[in-house]
């Protein structure tokens, strides 16, 4: 497995090291948006939005389902752990990268579905503040990583654990087979 | 070694609790498309992507300046 270096990306003012992936539900077999996810070895979870968890169908929480809560230095949210896919893109190799793990999803604390269909944008979107987190639940899969700057720019360095992949598939042409919904 | 680098619009902070939806393989990438609610971004990614084979990112923009970080479950 080939080491990579990516450059910090700006985004909103700010540099960040990002990667990019997506999320995917083989037993719904949906697939997510590509997204820019930011590692942040101060997390312990992989965190994603509410609304990320919808687009792969993850099942509302039952009434035996532990809701969690984390905090940090924006608030406290609520979340429910839920099995998924995390795809991990490398497009310089054409090809991505999938790890079987349990992400947080932030979730309204809400079991009745109805009552959340009917939660208006800005009170939804409470559930989308923190964006998608990989903490080190994910930095677990890398052998190293590495952040450090040089002549005043960001960049990280990271060498993928080959063992910790379940699934290697190629990109972006193996993408229409998970859109289409091959269930597994 | 790989080198990997992902471009984004310079302008997002104007979309500020938005979702925005653009490629990082451009220079200098455009928000595609941007709205609020996050279904219409992640349907409006899907079709430009059916449209032109093109694989987009939707991001959301925080509305602070910094990204909120967690740090422990109870």
């Amino acid at each position: 497995m080939t080491a990579h270096k990516v450059n910090y990306a700006y985004f909103n003012r700010e540099y960040g090291p990002y990667l990019r992936v997506f999320f995917y539900s083989p037993s719904e077999g949906k697939k997510s948006p590509e997204t820019l996810a930011i590692l942040d070895s101060g997390s312990n979870k992989i965190i994603i939005p509410f609304s990320m968890g919808r687009t792969i169908n993850l099942k509302h929480p039952g009434s035996l389902e532990e809701f969690d809560r984390i905090h940090g230095v924006g608030g406290t949210i609520s979340f429910v752990e839920k099995p998924c896919i995390i795809y991990l893109v490398d497009k310089e190799c054409g090809e991505m990268y999938g790890f079987w793990i349990n992400v947080a999803w932030e979730h309204p604390y809400e079991l009745d579905i109805g009552k959340i269909e009917k939660k208006g944008i800005e009170e939804l979107n409470m559930f989308e503040k923190s964006g998608v987190i990989l903490g080190r639940d994910f930095l677990n899969n890398f052998k190293y990583v590495k952040f450090y700057q040089r002549r005043n720019r960001g960049y990280f360095l990271y060498k993928i654990k080959e063992s910790k992949i379940d699934k290697t598939n190629k990109y972006p042409d193996d993408i229409n087979k998970l859109i289409s919904g091959s269930k597994e | 070694m790989k080198k990997t680098q992902y471009n984004t619009p310079k302008n997002s902070s104007k979309y500020a609790g938005e979702f925005i939806v653009f490629n990082t393989e451009e220079k200098n990438p455009r928000v595609r498309y941007s709205s609020p609610v996050a279904k219409e971004a992640y349907d409006k990614a899907t079709e430009i992507q059916n449209k032109t084979g093109k694989n987009l990112v939707v991001e959301r923009v925080p509305e602070g300046k910094n990204q909120s970080s967690y740090f422990f479950t109870e």
